[in-house]
This record gives structure tokens, sequence and C-alpha cells, in this order.
């Protein structure tokens, strides 16, 4: 565990975006480095996968409420992070976690930055394919249980109208232009 | 090419050479064709009647209209005249004595199922979709305003600018429909956003959309005090839309054209 538990070092974050972004031809971004989008908390998915609650381990939905009916995944509150961090965690606690009662204590509301996110006239609802469908998470954001710090660089399988189209053509999904526009 | 089957490459190759190396890149991203035909297990047509009888033009309708779709109010300088964008309105009359009552009638798109504004759009971005709505994908819009000349109702307007939100009012937008840009042609949906709400729930609880969930659904039947408006499928023959349709009273606008609106209008002959 302790492995994955130490974040990735910003020069190595930084070269697997740039790879990614290269990779999708834009030569301005490949100049200047990326800049990880600033989150207001670090935030650790693979650590917190393995917290075990006293039924099961903490699931997706603990945090991203609506995930699978909703059609917004959602982003956590704060109190949904003081709920267990009230109190120190981990054996010891590091100065990381305790940045969480230190935001909770200064008052400054908490706003995460959505990385992966469709322009505005782009209707996608989680419901349909997680409640509906039965897909897994993993099936569009790959294994985000291997995540040990927030992604900086949008899926673009996920902003992309050819990406979706063709699932939906191969699954027999709706291909109206209003089933994705808003 | 047909405008349900958003291959991009088709709608792009409409547009012809004169859009040229730019065109390259978005169709290269196209996707192959081989369209998995998608089966609705009903076909629905969805649709409104306008009781004119109970309308007391108190204009509701065209204010929660305005709401619901972040449609933008544009100034009331003699510049604007003109350039109002009108999803709803009142269409005012004559009285029917000098020095009568006002007359009127609430005028949304009225959703031609043979719809002239869909035979001229050369990019679908209009269409009808599967359940009878004229529909408009505004990013796919050029701004050509064929389907506004098109259009024997006139229930399309262009953006001549990008309207601005200023302060507040950015908080009052509908997140559920996106805002338009300047260029663009925007037009009533019915709803759709609302529509798609109710279906998607409906379709979570495993069961077909009930009539009692959508007779008021569109925000200008919600706001109607009157309960004048009243939306639903026509082409279930036991909808409240439906019944209504089939009253005596019924007629629709310019129907000597044959186009043959959704929207159905109810007034008594005073003559
Ligand atoms: C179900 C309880 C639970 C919730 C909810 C929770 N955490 Fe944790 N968190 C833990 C535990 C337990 C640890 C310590 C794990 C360990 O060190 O083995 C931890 C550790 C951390 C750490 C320290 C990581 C490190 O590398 O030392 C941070 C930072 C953190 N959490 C942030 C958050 C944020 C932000 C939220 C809200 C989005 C949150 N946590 C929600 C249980 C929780
Ligand atoms: C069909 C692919 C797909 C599946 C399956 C899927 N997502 Fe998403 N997810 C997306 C897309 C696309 C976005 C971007 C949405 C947007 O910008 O509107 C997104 C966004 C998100 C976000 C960002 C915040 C938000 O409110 O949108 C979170 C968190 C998220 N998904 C979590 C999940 C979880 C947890 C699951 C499994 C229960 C899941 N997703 C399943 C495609 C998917
Ligand atoms: C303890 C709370 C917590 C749990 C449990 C959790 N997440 Fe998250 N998730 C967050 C936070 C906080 C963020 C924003 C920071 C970040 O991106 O790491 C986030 C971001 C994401 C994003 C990225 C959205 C974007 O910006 O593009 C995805 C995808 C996601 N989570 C999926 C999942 C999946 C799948 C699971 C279950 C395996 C899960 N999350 C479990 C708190 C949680
Ligand atoms: C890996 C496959 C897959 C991908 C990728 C995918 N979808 Fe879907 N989507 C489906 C399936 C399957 C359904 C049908 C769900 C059902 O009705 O059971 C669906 C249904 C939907 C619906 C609901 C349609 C309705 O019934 O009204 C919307 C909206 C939607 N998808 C939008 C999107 C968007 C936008 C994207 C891209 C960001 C996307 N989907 C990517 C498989 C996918
Ligand atoms: C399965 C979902 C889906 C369907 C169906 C769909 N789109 Fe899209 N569309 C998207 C997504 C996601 C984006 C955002 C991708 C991006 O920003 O590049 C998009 C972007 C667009 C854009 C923005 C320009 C561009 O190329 O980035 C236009 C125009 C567009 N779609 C038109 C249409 C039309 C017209 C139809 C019907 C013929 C249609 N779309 C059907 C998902 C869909």
């Amino acid at each position: 565990m302790s492995a994955s538990r130490r974040p990735v070092s910003p020069e190595r974050a930084r070269g697997r975006g740039l790879g990614l972004v290269c990779a999708f031809g834009l030569a301005g971004a490949c100049a200047t480095p990326a800049a990880a989008p600033p989150q207001p908390l670090p935030f650790d998915h693979a650590l917190h996968a393995t917290v075990e609650l006293d039924d099961g381990p903490l699931g997706c939905t603990t945090c991203h409420a609506g995930a699978e009916r909703g059609v917004r995944a959602g982003l956590p509150a704060l109190s949904t992070c003081l709920s267990c961090h009230m109190r120190p965690q981990g054996d010891p606690p590091s100065s990381e976690e305790a940045r969480v009662r230190e935001l909770a204590a200064s008052g400054v509301p908490l706003r995460w930055i959505q990385v992966t996110r469709n322009p505005g006239h782009v209707y996608f609802s989680h419901g349909a394919h997680v409640a509906r469908a039965g897909m897994a998470c993993a099936e569009c954001h790959g294994e985000v249980t291997t995540w040990t710090e927030p992604p900086t660089v949008p899926l673009r399988h996920l902003t992309s109208m050819d990406a979706c189209l063709a699932c939906h053509r191969a699954r027999g999904a709706p291909t109206d232009c209003v089933t994705c526009h808003q | 090419m047909s405008a349900k089957d958003p291959n991009r490459r088709d709608l792009l190759r409409v547009l012809g050479a004169s859009v040229g190396a730019g065109v390259g890149a978005t169709a290269g991203l196209a996707a192959s064709a081989g369209e998995a035909a998608a089966a609705p297990a009903r076909t629905r047509r969805w649709g409104m009647v306008i009781d004119l009888d109970r309308c007391t033009l108190c204009s509701s309708c065209t204010v929660a209209c305005k709401q619901e779709n972040n449609v933008p109010v544009v100034g009331p300088d003699d510049e604007h005249v003109g350039a109002q964008i009108e999803w709803l309105s009142i269409l005012w009359q004559e009285p029917e004595q000098p020095g009568g009552l006002p007359q009127g009638m609430p005028f949304p798109c009225q959703h031609c199922a043979d719809a002239p504004c869909v035979k001229v759009c050369p990019v679908g971005a209009t269409y009808k979709n599967d359940e009878g709505i004229t529909m408009q994908i505004w990013d796919r819009c050029i701004g050509c305003r064929y389907c506004m000349v098109a259009c024997p109702y006139g229930r399309r307007s262009f953006n001549w600018e990008t309207p601005r939100w200023d302060g507040t009012q950015i908080q009052m937008l509908n997140p559920d429909v996106a805002t338009r840009t300047g260029g663009v042609v925007e037009k009533c949906t019915f709803c759709y956003q609302r529509v798609r709400r109710v279906r998607e729930r409906a379709a979570l609880e495993g069961r077909e959309i009930e009539d009692e969930e959508v007779r008021r659904l569109p925000a200008c039947a919600a706001a109607c005090p009157a309960e004048a408006i009243v939306f639903g499928d026509l082409a279930d023959p036991e909808s409240r839309v439906s019944e209504l349709a089939r009253d005596p009273r019924r007629f629709q606008l310019l129907d000597y054209l044959g186009t043959d609106p959704s929207v159905i209008y109810l007034k008594r002959d005073r003559r």
C-alpha cells in the first residue's frame, strides 16, 4: 500500500500529461508544460479505495452521489470528507491529511475542479449508463482506484462526439442529436 | 443524407469544398456508418392543445418560456427592433368590435409534421426527431437563416449578437439549456429538457411515461393559471391532448399549407 500512497512526483505527472497532450497534436501545449489544475485539497483515490467501513469498502457513490442514478456524478462536499476527517486519520496522520480540517476551519468554500468536462451544449447522464445499461465506472473512466492524485488532463474519449457515437452505434443506444445535445 | 444519422462526414460533405481544409480535421474524427437500429418502443408525437376560450392573454406563458429556456432579452433601442428572440409570444389581433376586448393567442413553434424549415436547412441543424419535435442543434447552426424564410409562422429568431448575461443574471440561467451565441437561429423545443427528464425517470423506474406527468410539462403549460395549455402524445388516442384535439372547436394555423402543426388551437366561433 505504501507505494501507491506517495504522490507521483510533479515531474513525472507533468511528463505523463504532456505525452497525451502532444499525442493530440496541440503544439502550443507541448511547448509550455500544462499546469495541473490547482485542486483545493490533495486527494488520493487509491488510498481511499482501501478504506474499509463497517459495511464494506468505501464506495464511489459516498462521494459521487449521482454517479449511479443521477445525471451528474457530482464531486463531494467538505462535510463528506469531514465525516471521517473530523478526527485525524492514518497512522500517523500526515500533514496533507490535516489540510482537510485546516480548510474547514478557514471557512473557505470547497470547490473541486472537474477536469473531464463536456461543453455546456452536451447532455450526458450517468443514470442512463450505470443504472440502466449496467456499465462499470472503469469502462469509461479507467482504473480510478489506481489514481494517487487528481487527473491533470481531460479524457479525450469522454469529450468526443465520435467516441460517444461509436459506442452508441455498437450497442444500439439512441443516436438522435437531442439525446446528447441541449 | 438523413438528418437523423449523426455522421458528421455526411453533414460536412453537404457544405462542399467551400469549407476546405478546416473540415478535414473534424471529418477525420467521424465514426464509420453502420447504424444499429435503435427501435423505439412506440412512435410518439408530442403535441399541444391551446384552448383560446380559457386563455385570458395574461402572458404568464411567455415569461415562463423565457426563464426556462434562457431566451435573451434584447435592448429597447431602435437597432433591436425586429431582432427580438421569441420562442413563445402572444400573437395580437384586432378586437372583434372597435373598442372591444383585446384578442390574441399564445404562439409557440407549431412543430409541423411536414416542417418547411427542416427541408431547407443545408447542414441538418434542424430536423424532426423520432417523437415529432422540430429540433434545433445550436452548435450545428451556421446562421444562414433559410429556415426563417421558410417558416410560414415566423417562429424562429436569429441572434444578431451574442447575448450578455451580467451579474446575478448568470445565476438565473437554467443549466439544462445551453445558451446560444451570436449567428445562431433558435426556437421553441417543447421544453425538450423537461421531456428528457421525465423519460429518464420513467426508464430508471422501468415504466412508460404517464400522461398525467406530461400534461403540464412545458414551462408555458406549467405557468398557465387557466390551464389553457395541455401537452402530451398526439399518437396516443387515450391521452388528454388527443381527447382535446378531437374537440369540434379545433383549428390549426394556416392549415391550408399542409404543414400539419402539432399545436392545435380551440376556439368557439363567436360570429
Ligand atoms: C470513509 C472515511 C473517509 C472519507 C469520507 C474521506 N477520507 Fe480521507 N482518509 C481516510 C483515511 C482512513 C485516511 C488514512 C489512510 C491511511 O493513511 O492509511 C485518509 C487519508 C487522507 C489524506 C492523506 C493522504 C496521504 O497521502 O497521507 C488526505 C489528504 C485525505 N484523506 C483527504 C480526503 C478528502 C479531501 C476527502 C473528501 C473528498 C476525504 N479524504 C474523505 C478516510 C476518509
Ligand atoms: C458511459 C461512460 C461513463 C460511465 C460508465 C461513467 N461515467 Fe463518469 N463521466 C462520464 C462523462 C462523459 C463525464 C463528463 C460529464 C460532463 O462533463 O458532463 C463524467 C464525469 C464524471 C465525474 C465528474 C463530476 C461530474 O459530476 O460529472 C465523476 C466524479 C464521475 N464521472 C464518476 C463516475 C463514477 C463514480 C462512475 C461509476 C458509478 C461513472 N462516472 C461512470 C462518463 C462515464
Ligand atoms: C472519499 C471520496 C471519494 C471516493 C470514495 C471516490 N472519489 Fe472520485 N473524486 C473525489 C474527489 C475529491 C475528486 C476531485 C479531485 C480529484 O480529481 O481527485 C474526485 C474525482 C473523480 C473523477 C475525476 C473527475 C474529473 O475531474 O475529471 C472521477 C472519474 C472519479 N472521481 C471517479 C471515482 C470512482 C470511479 C470512484 C470509485 C471507485 C471514486 N471516484 C471514489 C472523491 C472521491
Ligand atoms: C461504452 C459505451 C457508451 C459510451 C462511451 C457512451 N454511451 Fe451513452 N449510452 C450507452 C448505452 C448502452 C445507452 C443505452 C442505455 C439504455 O437505454 O439502457 C446509452 C444511453 C445514453 C443516453 C440516454 C439516452 C436515452 O435513453 O434517452 C444519453 C443521454 C447518452 N447515452 C449520452 C452519451 C454521451 C454524451 C456520451 C459521450 C460523452 C456517451 N453517451 C457515451 C453506451 C455508451
Ligand atoms: C451520443 C451522443 C451524441 C450524439 C447522438 C450527437 N452528439 Fe454532437 N456532440 C457530442 C459531444 C460529447 C460533443 C462535444 C465534443 C467536442 O466538444 O468536441 C458534441 C459536439 C457537437 C458539435 C460541436 C462541434 C464540434 O465538432 O466539436 C456539433 C455541431 C454537434 N455535436 C452536432 C451534432 C448533430 C447535428 C447531431 C445529430 C445529427 C449530434 N451532434 C449528435 C455528443 C453527441
